[in-house]
């Protein structure tokens, strides 16, 4: 037999999982082979310290800790639905405050409001609020679009903005990098 | 006394009284594995903690058919070995001395028997974070639960016959290191053995 088989059956035996006859035959084995006589020692020291060794206890608090997370973990699911409701909720009325004031225009309402002294007021107030939004809005859209137009129609413009950046970032890469080879002649001196 | 499966279901039901009296029974299986794969006091609560949340949020999953132990030991297995895993991709350290154990350092009533099991501890432990995960969780299955291979193939997803090959190369490994004599093992396996 093969002197890798005599190594599992040690294996086995140490497991009690060798019939008799194959008990007999690695005992003959080990009585000849010198090698396996000395690896069966050393996994049978091993199996004895392995054996002998106790399981540890966990620390005092273990139980109280686990119940701990348990609980996070079930608050976490029990606010879980109110987190996400409230999420839609304030969606949906951003986007209704966002949208009312554009359908109460087109509807004509302020007009007919308008006569209401305090509501006429406020109304006032608000669409005028609304309608200076509009116009931020549309002079940041117009003037990011005169760049961009600029910037395309006029190839040599951003040849240079690109070149610019380029150089730049060359330059900072060039500095950082003197930077930290001063540093590593330093540190390696002083180490 | 209920049963681990009577207390599966309640727990199903939304008892966490049910699952306390389930930690109070496995506690020590789940923590002592996790220690014996990981090596540090710390890190083994920490990782023993996380497999009973994982059993929790997964109990529904829990086939009744097996026992509650091996279902819960497979988590922690699973959940160890990933940590070996992840662990060694940021840092390797097997020649740190590993910390010895607090349960083996505290309250022993003689100091020289606490002095000779955290030795043996601390051998033990060398020895076993010289093994790759596989073979280590193998070992430790085999010798600090006295699982069959087919328990343990059933716990490793695998097969008993990898669990067999997985056993004779680890012990083989673990003797070439006692002949290596290289760890503190050789000398206090010798005096325990």
């Amino acid at each position: 037999m093969a002197h890798n088989s005599y190594e599992v059956m040690m294996s086995l035996a140490l497991d009690a999982l060798l019939t008799q006859e194959e008990e007999k035959e690695l005992n003959q084995h080990l009585q000849s082979c010198s090698t396996c006589a000395q690896l069966w020692d050393d996994m049978t020291i091993i199996n004895t310290m392995f054996t002998a060794s106790a399981e540890v206890a966990p620390p005092a608090n273990f139980s109280a800790n686990v119940l701990a997370r348990v609980e996070s973990y079930e608050s976490g699911r029990r606010w879980y639905p109110w987190i996400v409701g409230v999420l839609v909720a304030a969606s949906v009325i951003a986007a209704s405050l966002w949208a009312l004031p554009a359908l109460f225009l087109s509807l004509g309402l302020p007009d007919l409001l308008a006569e209401w002294p305090v509501i006429g007021e406020i109304i006032d107030a608000a669409t005028r609020g609304y309608i200076a939004i509009q116009i931020g809005v549309s002079w940041v859209v117009e003037l990011a679009n005169t760049w961009f137009s600029y910037l395309l129609n006029e190839p040599a413009s951003l040849a240079v903005i690109l070149t610019a950046l380029v150089l730049a970032s060359t330059w900072i890469g060039l500095l950082e990098g003197i930077k930290a080879t001063r540093n590593a002649a330093v540190s390696s001196q002083t180490a | 006394m209920l049963t681990d499966q009577e207390l599966v279901v309640q727990v199903i039901n939304g008892d966490q009284q049910a699952f306390a009296e389930l930690v109070e029974r496995y506690q020590q299986a789940a923590y002592n594995l996790a220690y014996r794969m990981l090596g540090n006091p710390g890190e083994a609560e920490d990782a023993a903690q996380e497999a009973f949340l994982r059993a929790y949020q997964h109990i529904k999953r829990y086939d009744t058919s097996r026992p509650f132990k091996t279902w819960l030991l497979s988590i922690t297995s699973n959940h160890c070995i990933d940590r070996i895993r992840k662990r060694r991709l940021t840092w390797l350290s097997i020649d740190e001395p590993l910390p010895p154990h607090p349960a083996l350092t505290s309250s022993a009533p003689q100091p020289e028997a606490s002095t000779i099991a955290e030795e043996r501890n601390a051998a033990i432990q060398a020895l076993l974070s010289d093994l790759e995960p596989d073979y280590r969780m193998a070992v430790v299955l085999r010798y600090w639960y006295d699982m069959s291979y087919v328990e343990i193939a059933d716990i490793m997803e695998t097969t008993e016959s990898a669990i067999k090959s997985r056993l004779f190369r680890a012990r083989r490994m673990l003797a070439e290191q006692l002949q290596t004599g290289s760890t503190l093992a050789l000398s206090v396996a010798m005096e325990s053995a």
